[in-house]
Formats: C-alpha cells, sequence, structure tokens
C-alpha cells in the first residue's frame, strides 16, 4: 500500500543543507500497526509529514519517491495529482483545533453534517458535547477529537505522531486503546510515531528504529523488544526506565546526534558507537534482513 | 474662567462646571463650548469613520494577498504601497489628491468644505450628511455630499493604511504557519475555506486591535486634513482656538478626543469578544 | 564586531536597504554642505520672479515672493534633519533612562515609570505634541521638546521589554557575582543588548519625528516663516495648487516624502537583518 523507496530529503537553511532523510525504505501494508521509533531529531517527524504531504516549500527530495497503491506522489499535499487517503494526529492536540470553532462545526467541515455525532461516539465523546470549543475540553478530549477528524477523512493509513506526549498515563492507554480498535474495526493501518520504545513494544505489529535520518533496525515487536541487533536499538532498549532498579541505574544512550548540517560518516551512529570499526566507515551499512522480516542496517550487529 | 485663582480651585471649578454639562464658554466664537463640539462633531466622524472603513477595505485584502504569495512582485509591491503611505504626512497626500483631481482632472470639487457653497443642505437630522441625504430622499445633496468626501477620505485613509496592511500581512503569517492550519491541510480542507475561514478569522484579532490605535492615530491626522478641505470638523476647530489662545474650547476639544478614544476602545473590545470565543466565556 | 558583520552581510543580500542608505547618506551630505552647493539666498525676495515654474535658471521654481525653492529646500533640509536628529537623541537618552531602570529594577520603580509613559501614551501623539508647542510657545526649541517628549515612550518601552526579558539571564547573575553594582551591571551587561532593537527603532521613529515637526509647522505652530522649513513650505504652497503653481508645494513635500520612505525602508531592512539573527 504505502511504498518509500530510497528516500532523501534535504532542508536549505541559513545555517547550511541538513540532510535531514537518508535513503529510507519503508513498507505498508493495509491494517497493521507499525511503530516509528527515535530520539528527538531523528526525522522520524519529518518523515511522517512527508508521507501525509505536509512539509513545507523548503524541503526538497534529494532522492527516492514515495508510493502509494502504486502510484508515485509528492510531498506536498496539495500538489499531488491523486489524493492519497492518509490522515494524521498531532502532537499537540489543542494546538491542532481551531480555537475559535465549535468542535461541531470542525467535523462537519470535514465529514459533513450528518457525520459528526457518529464521529463523536466512535472516539467515545459525548455527541452533546460538539458545542464546546477547544479550550473547554481537556487534553485527553482534545486528542479524541483529532482523532475524529482524521478518521472523517476515511483514511487507509493514520499517520499518529507522538498522540500522547503530554498525555497522562491512563489517558495515555486510553488513548492508545482507541487508536488500537479503530484500527481493526476498519481495516486502517496505523503508523505510530514515537520516542517512547516501550509504548511501541506494547501497541504495535512492528517497529522500525530510526536515527539521525536513518533507519537502522526494522523487526516485528516482539522480536525488538527482546533480542535487537541494531547496537543503537539496543542501548535505546537498555534506557528504558523500567530496566532500572534505582536511579543509579538509569543509562541513555552515550553522545550526541550528529549534526546534519555538516559532514557526515556513511554510518551516522558511528561516532557513537562502542561496536565502530574501520569498514563502518567505507561505505553506508546495507539494510539486510538478519532473519525472517527483521533487517538491520549494521556491519557488526549484535547476535 | 478664573484664571487668577490657584490651580487646583480652578481644576475644582472645572469639574463641578463639567458634572453641570457646563464646558465654558469659546473666546473666538461666542458660543458655549459645548454647542460648538455637539454641532461640528458629526463632520469629523462622518470623516474618520469613513476613512477608517477604506483604511481596512483596502488594507485587509492587501495585507492577506501579500502572506499568501509571500515573497512574490505582489508581496514586495504591496509592502512598498504600505511603507511609502506610511511616510506621506496627511497634509501632503491632500494636497496632491486636490491637485490631481481638482485642478488636472477636474472631477472633484473644490475642497471648501462639506458641499458646494452654493447649494442646500439638507436637513439636519443626524448631522451626517450622507444619512441626512438618504433620509430626506435629497439625492443631489447626497451625492455632493459624498463627493466632498471623497478626496478628505482617502487622503486619511492612506495615513492608516501603512500600519494596517503590515498587521494584517504580519498576522495572516503567523496564523498561515500554525498547528491547527497544517492539522486542517491534513484534512484535505478546499483551500478557500482554508484561508479565510481559518486563517483570516484568527488573523483577524490582532488587526482589530490595531485598529483601535489607527482609530486614534487618524484622530491626529484629522486636524492637518481637516484645514487642508476646510472641513468644518472639531479639529479646524481645536486649530482656530489652539492658535487665539481660546483656552476652554482647547479643553472641550481636549475632552471630546478622550471621550472618543475611550468609546472606541470599548467598541473594539466589544467586537473582540465576538470574534474571539475565549475571551467571551472563559471567565 | 558582530554586529557590523551581520548588518554587512544582510546588506549585500538586500540591494533595496543598500539603495536607500545611500539615498539617506547624500541627504546627509546635502544637509551638511547645503549652504555652499545653494546658489540663492533663501531668503532673498524678488516679486518680479514670483511664481515662475521650474526652469534651468530656477529648477524647483520660485515661489511667491519670488524665492528659489531649490534653495529653500536644502536649507529646510538641514533644518528639518536637525531637528529630527535632535529630538530622537534626546528622547532616545530619556526613554532608554527610563526603560532600563524601569525594566532592570521592576516593582515600584517600574510602576511609576509605566504611569508616565501610558498617560504620554494615552493621547493621540500628534496633539499631545501640538498642545505642548502652543502651551510652550512657537520656537525650535519648543519644536525639538514637543518631538521628543512624544516618541520618548518607545524607546523606553522597547528598552523595557528588552531589560525584562534578560534580567534574569545567566550572565547576569555571573556579573552580579563577581561583585558588579546594579547599575555597572546595567550600563555595561545588560543595556549594549538592547541596542539592535533601538536602532531598528530609531530609524522607524525618526522618520515619524519629522513628519510630526513638518506638521506642526503646517499647521502654524512652531516655526515661523519666512525660515525655510518643509511643513512651512508646503503650507505657503497651498493656497497655490489650486491655481496650478504646483510646484511651489510639491517639491519641499516630495523630498519630506522621500527622506522619510528612506528612513523607513532602511529601519525594515535593518529589521529583517537583525530580527533573523536574533530567531536563529
Amino acid at each position: 500500500m504505502l511504498d518509500v523507496r530510497h528516500l532523501s530529503i534535504n532542508f536549505s537553511t541559513r545555517r547550511g543543507t541538513v540532510k535531514a532523510l537518508d535513503r529510507i525504505d519503508l513498507q505498508i501494508v493495509p491494517g497493521e500497526i507499525v511503530g516509528l521509533v527515535g530520539e528527538s531529531g531523528s526525522g522520524k517527524s519529518v518523515l511522517s509529514y512527508a508521507i501525509s504531504g505536509l512539509l513545507d516549500s523548503s524541503a526538497r527530495v534529494a532522492s527516492g519517491e514515495i508510493c502509494w497503491h502504486g502510484n508515485v506522489i509528492g510531498t506536498i499535499r496539495e500538489r499531488r495529482a491523486t489524493r492519497a487517503a492518509i490522515a494524521q494526529i498531532f502532537q499537540n492536540p489543542r494546538a491542532s483545533l481551531n480555537p475559535i470553532m465549535t468542535i461541531r462545526r470542525q467535523l462537519a467541515d470535514v465529514a459533513g453534517e450528518g457525520q459528526v455525532s457518529a464521529l463523536l461516539e466512535s472516539v467515545r465523546i459525548d455527541p452533546s458535547r460538539g458545542n464546546h470549543y477547544p479550550f473547554e475540553l481537556s487534553g485527553g478530549q482534545c486528542q479524541r477529537v483529532g482523532i475524529a477528524l482524521a478518521l472523517g477523512c476515511e483514511p487507509e493509513l493514520l499517520i499518529a505522531d507522538e498522540p500522547t506526549t503530554g498525555l497522562d498515563v491512563t489517558t495515555e492507554a486510553a488513548i492508545m486503546t482507541l487508536i488500537r480498535d479503530l484500527s481493526v474495526r476498519r481495516g486502517m493501518a496505523t503508523l505510530l510515531v514515537t520516542h517512547n520504545l516501550a509504548l511501541a513494544a506494547v501497541h504495535c505489529d512492528r517497529i522500525v528504529v530510526m536515527h539521525a535520518g536513518q533507519i537502522v533496525e526494522c523487526a516485528p515487536a516482539d522480536r525488538l523488544a527482546y533480542a535487537p541487533m541494531h547496537p543503537y536499538a539496543d542501548q535505546l532498549l537498555a534506557s528504558v526506565p523500567q530496566h532500572s532498579a534505582t536511579a543509579e541505574d538509569l543509562r541513555t544512550v552515550p553522545g550526541l546526534l550528529p549534526d546534519l548540517a555538516g559532514p557526515l560518516p556513511p554510518c551516522r551512529f558511528a561516532s557513537r558507537c562502542s561496536r565502530h570499526q574501520i569498514d563502518c566507515d567505507e561505505a553506508p551499512p546495507p539494510l539486510v534482513a538478519l532473519a525472517p522480516a527483521h533487517f538491520v542496517a549494521c556491519r557488526h550487529p549484535l547476535c | 474662567m478664573h484664571l487668577d485663582r490657584p490651580m487646583w480651585e480652578q481644576f475644582i471649578s472645572y469639574l463641578i462646571n463639567l458634572s453641570r454639562g457646563d464646558l465654558g464658554r469659546s473666546l473666538v466664537t461666542g458660543q458655549p463650548v459645548i454647542k460648538d463640539l455637539v454641532s461640528r462633531m458629526p463632520a469629523t466622524l462622518e470623516l474618520t469613520g469613513l476613512s477608517l472603513l477604506i483604511a481596512l477595505l483596502v488594507s485587509i485584502p492587501l495585507g492577506v494577498l501579500g502572506a499568501l504569495r509571500k515573497g512574490s512582485m505582489i508581496d514586495h509591491a504591496s509592502r512598498l504601497l504600505s511603507t511609502t503611505a506610511l511616510s506621506m504626512p496627511s497634509f501632503f497626500t491632500g494636497l496632491l489628491l486636490v491637485f490631481v483631481f481638482y485642478y488636472l482632472l477636474g472631477v472633484a470639487p473644490a475642497p471648501l468644505g462639506r458641499i458646494d457653497p452654493l447649494g442646500f443642505p439638507p436637513p439636519e437630522r443626524s448631522g451626517f450628511i450622507l444619512l441626512d441625504g438618504l433620509l430626506a430622499g435629497d439625492f443631489k445633496a447626497t451625492a455632493d455630499g459624498a463627493a466632498h468626501l471623497a478626496l478628505p477620505s482617502i487622503a486619511l485613509a492612506l495615513a492608516g493604511i501603512g500600519p494596517l496592511t503590515r498587521i494584517t500581512r504580519g498576522a495572516m503569517l503567523m496564523v498561515l504557519s500554525s498547528d491547527f492550519i497544517r492539522a486542517a491541510r491534513s484534512y484535505d480542507m478546499p483551500r478557500w475555506r482554508l484561508v479565510y475561514v481559518y486563517a483570516l478569522r484568527n488573523a483577524l484579532l490582532p488587526v482589530l486591535t490595531t485598529a483601535g490605535f489607527v482609530f486614534s492615530f487618524l484622530v491626529s491626522a484629522n486636524v492637518v486634513v481637516e484645514k487642508v478641505f476646510s472641513w468644518p470638523g472639531i479639529g479646524s476647530y481645536a486649530l482656530e482656538a489652539l492658535v487665539a489662545s481660546d483656552y476652554a474650547a482647547v479643553q472641550g476639544f481636549v475632552l471630546a478626543v478622550a471621550m472618543l478614544y475611550v468609546l472606541i476602545n470599548i467598541l473594539i473590545d466589544v467586537l473582540y469578544g465576538i470574534v474571539d470565543v475565549r475571551v467571551r466565556l472563559a471567565e | 564586531m558582530q554586529l557590523t558583520a551581520t548588518l554587512q552581510d544582510g546588506l549585500r543580500r538586500d540591494p533595496l536597504t543598500a539603495i536607500t542608505m545611500g539615498i539617506i547618506g547624500f541627504i546627509c551630505v546635502v544637509a551638511l554642505f547645503g549652504p555652499i552647493l545653494a546658489t540663492y539666498d533663501p531668503l532673498a525676495t524678488d516679486p518680479s520672479s514670483a511664481l515662475k515654474p521650474p526652469s534651468w535658471q530656477h529648477l524647483c521654481g520660485t515661489d511667491h515672493v519670488g524665492r528659489d525653492i531649490c534653495t529653500r529646500i536644502i536649507y529646510a533640509t538641514r533644518l528639518d534633519l536637525f531637528i529630527a536628529v535632535l529630538a530622537v537623541a534626546l528622547a532616545l537618552i530619556i526613554g532608554s533612562l527610563i526603560g532600563s531602570v524601569a525594566g532592570f529594577f521592576g516593582g515600584f520603580v517600574d510602576r511609576i515609570a509605566m504611569w508616565i509613559i501610558d498617560t504620554i501614551m494615552a493621547f493621540p501623539l500628534f496633539l499631545l505634541a501640538m498642545g505642548i508647542v502652543a502651551a510652550l510657545g512657537n520656537s525650535l526649541e519648543n519644536i525639538v521638546y514637543a518631538t521628543a517628549i512624544v516618541n520618548v515612550p518607545f524607546y523606553a518601552r522597547t528598552v523595557r521589554a528588552e531589560m525584562k526579558q534578560r534580567r534574569e539571564m545567566g550572565f547576569v547573575e555571573a556579573a552580579r557575582v563577581s561583585g558588579n553594582g546594579p547599575f555597572r551591571i546595567l550600563a555595561v551587561h545588560l543595556f549594549p543588548t538592547a541596542v539592535p532593537q533601538l536602532m531598528i527603532q530609531v530609524t522607524l521613529t525618526m522618520g515619524w519625528a519629522m513628519l510630526n515637526a513638518a506638521a506642526l509647522s503646517f499647521i502654524g505652530l512652531g516655526i515661523r516663516p519666512p525660515t525655510p522649513e518643509w511643513g512651512i513650505m508646503v503650507a505657503e504652497g497651498a493656497s497655490f495648487i489650486i491655481t496650478g503653481e504646483w510646484w511651489v508645494a510639491l517639491f519641499p513635500g516630495l523630498t519630506l516624502v522621500l527622506v522619510v520612505l528612506s528612513l523607513n525602508l532602511v529601519g525594515d531592512g535593518l529589521r529583517d537583518v537583525l530580527d533573523a539573527r536574533e530567531r536563529r
């Protein structure tokens, strides 16, 4: 359904050219829930906006393409020759709603007046709240409205960009359950973009790990959670707080993300990697399947 | 006026008189100041109100267009236009307009006041020539009044177009790059609705606040325009009073302007509450 | 050093600003060396050649008493620039003082300062200037004072905002800890950070100050004829517009517009360059 092939995207800024994405390969089939995991600055938001078509004009596709049902589509939504049924929910739910319009009107603008009540019910909001304004709703409710708006577009792919950041844990669980239920019921594929590996491990079928604009590992969720093969994925997993018994045990991934505007080595994790060797600097590591459906981009994986 | 008494005594007696509606007597006209002001206020209001309207009708489309086509020739042209309008003093603009439209082209009437000196004004109901003319069915007088209003109101409007265009463009640019507009794009909202209903309505909020500031600025510029066009409003009244040291009249003028200012700000606040629900409902 | 480098870089990218800066430079030269360039005496009347249209002898024509308009414009440029620069300098000093003290110390001092500023801004500023000149008397000094007073609020607010924003920052704390007294911190460490914003405000309000002064003279307050000044010259030429002698009012008016426009464009250009740097 969705096939991202060797996509590289650059941004021209004052500081220079920021090479935000480097030869991304990603496929999503109908109905599956894929997690896209990485630190802030890993390029996961850029990739999700590229797929949604919401990048602004300073973005340049340096190579590769995005294919939807076999047709090549561009990174600016309004200029796409064929409309791709892709919808998105956003990180800051309240800021993503029009502050001076009732949610009923906003839903009607997207899906038509008749659908409003049905949509509100499907996200478990009482339809009578339709006449309220966003500032009268809680964060969790705003996010539900955001989901309703996205569903109103009848998407085949739903991109959820950090949908629960900023919400408390109980609300987070409720929202994730809602998204999962809706996915299953509507046969909708979901791309969950998050920095929270634990969250992705619980709710996704498959996880894709990104670092500094490159995909480093791609595996079924249970396999990644127990046996990651890329050094970065391994470190990421180890830094999840649940693995630490005390505060002293808390671990982070050492080093900092490389500057994407400057010169970059073929493997962008090289400077932070404990398994780095000379042949890592010769050419970019290819994404190879080291186990069924388990792809790793590393010359010296853990296994 | 008890000018020989100490300051504080003068102030107290002024306040007492004020509570009785007595603003003193003008040295220049010999009339009670309050009578002068009331009779001249409609002329100023009609002129300033119309100018603000024209300024808004020109600036908002220009600002929106500039924001939508940021960086294009249209954008640069409209920015240059608004900066030029900002740089032109109203007295010069007025004279320029008179020269072009009255002397060269002959399409505008002589700048000698609100109506043709040889014509008959419509019966005075509100003091606004346009309204009175329509109410009396006297279309000739209405047209004449409108013709006389044209040049001064354009001259005054130009003073407002400068700041209003810039604010509209700035506000529009900010709103267009906001999160909820990006979200609306993702719902495939038709562009027309996105720009005008979603973006513009949010962008109008700072424009409204600026309109209040612009109105006060226009009241200042009014004095100069009234002089150029011999307009019988409170601006020219104040000018004559100032030059003749007619204290009572000047004080009355200051009070009138302050009241006008307060009223306009109240109006702006009310309008703001209508457009931005958050202000209205959030207690 | 960094500021000038940014400016040079910005100007290279934006030729319009560079051109307008050139225009202003030219005008300053005219103002300074005016009397040498002028061929006539600005005050010499010659009724026989009154109201002559522009010609090779009189590039801008003559006015109603035969004075050469071009010469008068040159002298007027000197006077108006002088008034504007003086008024803005005065307003800058007073406004910066009020603003820095209010923004840095806060509390009671801030409230008093803001009370003064708000009182000035509560009234349409041109009318306030009118009132001040009318009250104090018609003279050059009073025009400068009146224009300065109505400009103070802009600078005071700008400086106050900058001071408030930076008051809690690390480098201020560091300076305090190393033993600097509050006034020294304010003058040496904090105030310089407000300079870019102030520069922008100066270019933007200088034009406004000129328009103010010209408008005051136009309506008869302040400088009196026969002193050549843009506002007065336009006022003198106003009555001749209707009879077709357009040059008496147009040339002085156009000069005024050109100077103010250049100042505004430079201010805009400066703001684009400096704001972009800060927002990076």
